[in-house]
């Protein structure tokens, strides 16, 4: 990309000489014929008795030839050419750094199948909701005449004043929030939230008010945590010492100004979960999924057309290779028969042979060979198992 | 700093631009050539002795004001490449987020994501929101809002019947619009033809048709000879076989036409690049599991309206088995392997080793209440 960058700039600095050069070479020629003119406009005027007098003539012929000559002397063409010449080399190198690095067409994959418009304009008023843009949100919906049913913003908008309070530095409304979800569900990922609110609290008061209000404001609300987190507990009762000069001991981490970006994210996430709701916008997982996919998906469209025998790529059911997309996109259990290398679903799970291979149920049967009560040997060790003692799996 | 995979895609972000500098680094060249040609016309002209003073002064005026256009031609050369310049600029610092470290990608993610919306906003003709979510992010430099917006009038006048601006386009753009083959004026000229029909102005319809379609005969004779036989039959006869020409649809169509004109002569992709990103990304990620019930709500997929979009899409292809722990939500491996219970129901060692010091040897499965002790537990291999 810096190379890319590099010749960019390049055709940048051609662009400005070639743009100089060429209108001042222009002008040159411009103030010529002015010129001219005034002279001949003068000496039409110094003599107007005798206008068709020769020596009127053969000054303005003088003149003329005197501009015919030095236009022949600018030789405007070659002067400039050079310039345009370099500026028309450097834009062809940038092009083709562009070409070697970019795949040319990247609607390739595409299948012939359009996506319903209405169902992504919802999704998309959706993603907008979500991240708190709700202006924007409700712009598109009027434009595009989506309607939302009654109360559909309000746990999005009740969200987003609490994350714009904490972006004001002002902890209570989220810890208000934790607090009354507490009561409902008490899991260690909320009280782990609660317990970052509380310390990110302690040490802003710590750093505003002084030891005090900070020591009064631990022994009220951290006591509840002290199972879990008393190391990180021990940590803050460390920071009364350095009271005045926090940035400069120890703890100093604890200042980050990183951490109040963290804890709104892990806020929104909390949030979401709360509602029901994907830790990370749906829309958001399924963009950064297809960048990923999108290169070797392209890469496989043009192996099929190659091929001699092209399948069809909209056809196919399922894709032609595996493609990884890394552990943040594990959602749930995949399962693939080592023997049939088919995915499980509801009709074909997973089932387990008492010597703890698990196969699906499909390859089963067919090794089972129709009988439900003959044995049947495992692929994978001596182990043999009839069709009834395999359970099924749940994963 | 290398190439990422994810930038390679991202073709038509510098394409557009470079295009339109190409050419108007070629417009400046014709202008100069032109400068050159009126300074050999001075040079190489006789110069008449018998003409006036005022008549040397005229003609030496008209050379001046031919130079004067030049000099604004050049002026506007330059300060469109400066800004189809800046435009690259912008777009490739935009690029090099990539490689520049895991915020920095975060970033760029996020502005991907609002250009691609942006797009597809300007192509749904959703301009009042697509011009909000770009200011507020930002990307002005990053989306064509310039071409989308000009190609707004066309559109909005092609939707009331009304070809004239979408000529004018044409006549801008004809000769590249001639080297892409393209049928957009053809069609534009029958459309007004058929207009006329409509409207019983039969005579004019004919005048019409010699001047503007007679042109087109050798290329669509086939459409021309349809055309002009509604002459006979016009638009409200049932018994026409071409009342089809006159349904609402065929306005649709023009619509369509150029739009695909428009993209491909701006080097855009003929579909939203939203559409593009999303069937590669619903397609990955669907598999049978999405659409059980009981499935995780971190999936995408989980939800109808994303079912609904990826419909039709093929599935993603697994060939290994990957084990998410529904308690720890993380995958197992052969250090936290998976463990059965007696009813079938899978979690992960890690899991069940937890829950079983903290009851007292016992296990409960979280999705269905069946209550075992830890030794009942069995190991299952899965690779």
């Amino acid at each position: 990309m810096e190379a890319l960058a590099k010749e960019n700039e390049r055709v940048c600095k051609k662009q400005k000489v070639c743009a100089m050069k060429t209108m001042e070479g222009v002008e040159k020629l411009l103030t010529q014929c002015v010129e001219t003119r005034n002279r001949i406009l003068a000496l039409q005027n110094s003599s107007p008795e005798e206008p068709t007098s020769s020596a009127g003539v053969g000054n303005d012929v003088a003149c003329l030839r005197d501009l015919q000559q030095k236009v022949r002397e600018m030789d405007f063409l070659q002067q400039v050419n050079s310039h345009q010449k370099d500026l028309q080399g450097a834009l062809a190198k940038l092009k083709k750094a562009v070409e070697k690095h970019f795949i040319p067409d990247v609607s390739k994959a595409l299948r012939d199948q359009p996506l319903d418009k209405a169902t992504l304009n919802e999704v998309i008023v959706q993603h907008l909701l979500r991240e708190g843009r709700f202006e924007l949100g409700e712009e598109l919906m009027r434009e595009a005449q989506i309607h939302m049913p009654e109360g559909y913003k309000d746990p999005y908008v009740q969200m987003h004043q609490v994350l714009e309070q904490i972006a004001a530095f002002n902890l209570k409304p989220a810890i208000q929030w934790t607090k009354e979800r507490r009561a409902d569900v008490d899991t260690e990922a909320l009280m782990g939230l609660e317990f970052k609110l509380h310390r990110l609290q302690f040490v802003q008061l710590l750093h505003k008010e002084g030891r005090g209000p900070a020591l009064g404001y631990a022994r009220a609300h951290l006591s509840v945590f002290s199972d879990r987190w008393m190391r990180e507990i021990e940590r803050l009762m460390g920071c009364l010492l350095y009271a005045n000069r926090l940035d400069r001991s120890p703890y100093a981490d604890l200042l980050a100004p990183g951490l109040w970006d963290e804890i709104r994210q892990e806020f929104s996430r909390m949030c979401c979960s709360a509602l029901g709701q994907a830790r990370e916008s749906p829309l958001s997982v399924a963009i950064r999924a297809g960048t990923i996919a999108l290169p070797m998906l392209l890469k496989l469209v043009s192996v099929m057309q190659t091929k001699t025998q092209p399948e069809d790529w909209n056809e196919c059911q399922q894709l032609p290779v595996e493609i990884s997309l890394g552990e943040d996109f594990a959602f749930h259990s995949v399962f693939a028969c080592p023997v049939s290398r088919d995915q499980s679903s509801a009709d074909n799970p997973p089932m387990l042979m008492p010597c703890g291979h698990v196969l699906c149920k499909v390859s089963i049967t067919k090794l089972a060979k129709g009988g439900a009560n003959r044995p049947f040997k495992c692929p994978y060790c001596p182990g043999e198992a009839t069709v009834q003692q395999c359970k099924q799996l749940y994963l | 700093m290398s190439f990422t995979p994810s930038s390679s895609i991202e073709t038509p972000l510098l394409k557009g631009p470079l295009e339109s500098l190409k050419r108007t680094v070629k417009d400046r060249k014709t202008v100069l050539e032109d400068v050159q040609t009126l300074a050999s016309e001075v040079t190489t002209s006789e110069i008449c002795a018998e003409l006036t003073s005022s008549e040397h002064i005229e003609k030496l005026d008209s050379v001046i004001s031919k130079l004067q256009g030049f000099k604004r031609k050049l002026k506007d050369a330059a300060s469109e490449e400066e800004e189809q310049l800046q435009k690259c600029r912008a777009r490739i610092q935009h690029l090099a987020l990539l490689t520049q470290g895991p915020e920095p990608v975060k970033k760029w993610r996020a502005l991907h994501l609002d250009r691609l919306l942006v797009d597809h906003m300007l192509r749904c003709g959703y301009y009042d929101a697509a011009k909000q979510l770009a200011d507020s992010s930002k990307i002005q430099d990053l989306v064509d809002m310039g071409v989308f917006c000009k190609a707004r009038r066309v559109v909005d006048a092609l939707k009331k019947h009304d070809c004239t601006e979408a000529l004018q386009w044409c006549a801008e753009n004809s000769s590249r619009l001639n080297k892409m083959k393209s049928k957009l004026e053809f069609k534009l000229r029958k459309a007004e033809f058929l207009e006329l029909v409509r409207k019983r102005q039969l005579m004019d319809a004919i005048t019409y048709a010699r001047k503007h379609l007679a042109p087109w005969a050798n290329t669509y004779m086939k459409e021309l000879q349809q055309a002009m036989a509604t002459l006979v039959f016009l638009n409200d006869s049932d018994a026409s076989p071409y009342k089809h020409l006159f349904a609402e649809t065929q306005w649709d169509d023009l619509v369509d036409t150029f739009h695909q004109d428009n993209h491909q002569l701006n080097n855009l992709t003929l579909e939203s690049l939203l559409t593009i990103y999303l069937q590669a990304g619903l397609s990955v990620l669907k598999t049978p599991f999405s659409y059980q019930p009981d499935c995780s709500v971190e999936d995408p997929l989980h939800l109808p309206s994303y079912q609904a979009l990826a419909a039709g899409l093929p599935y993603a292809k697994h060939l290994h088995s990957k084990l998410v722990c529904h308690i720890t939500k993380q995958l197992m491996n052969e250090d936290d392997p998976p463990m059965v219970l007696p009813n079938g129901y899978v979690y992960s060692l890690k899991a069940l080793k937890e829950m079983s010091q903290k009851n007292g040897g016992k296990i409960v499965c979280p999705r269905t209440g069946y209550a075992c002790e830890f030794q009942d537990l069995s190991k299952a291999f899965i690779s």
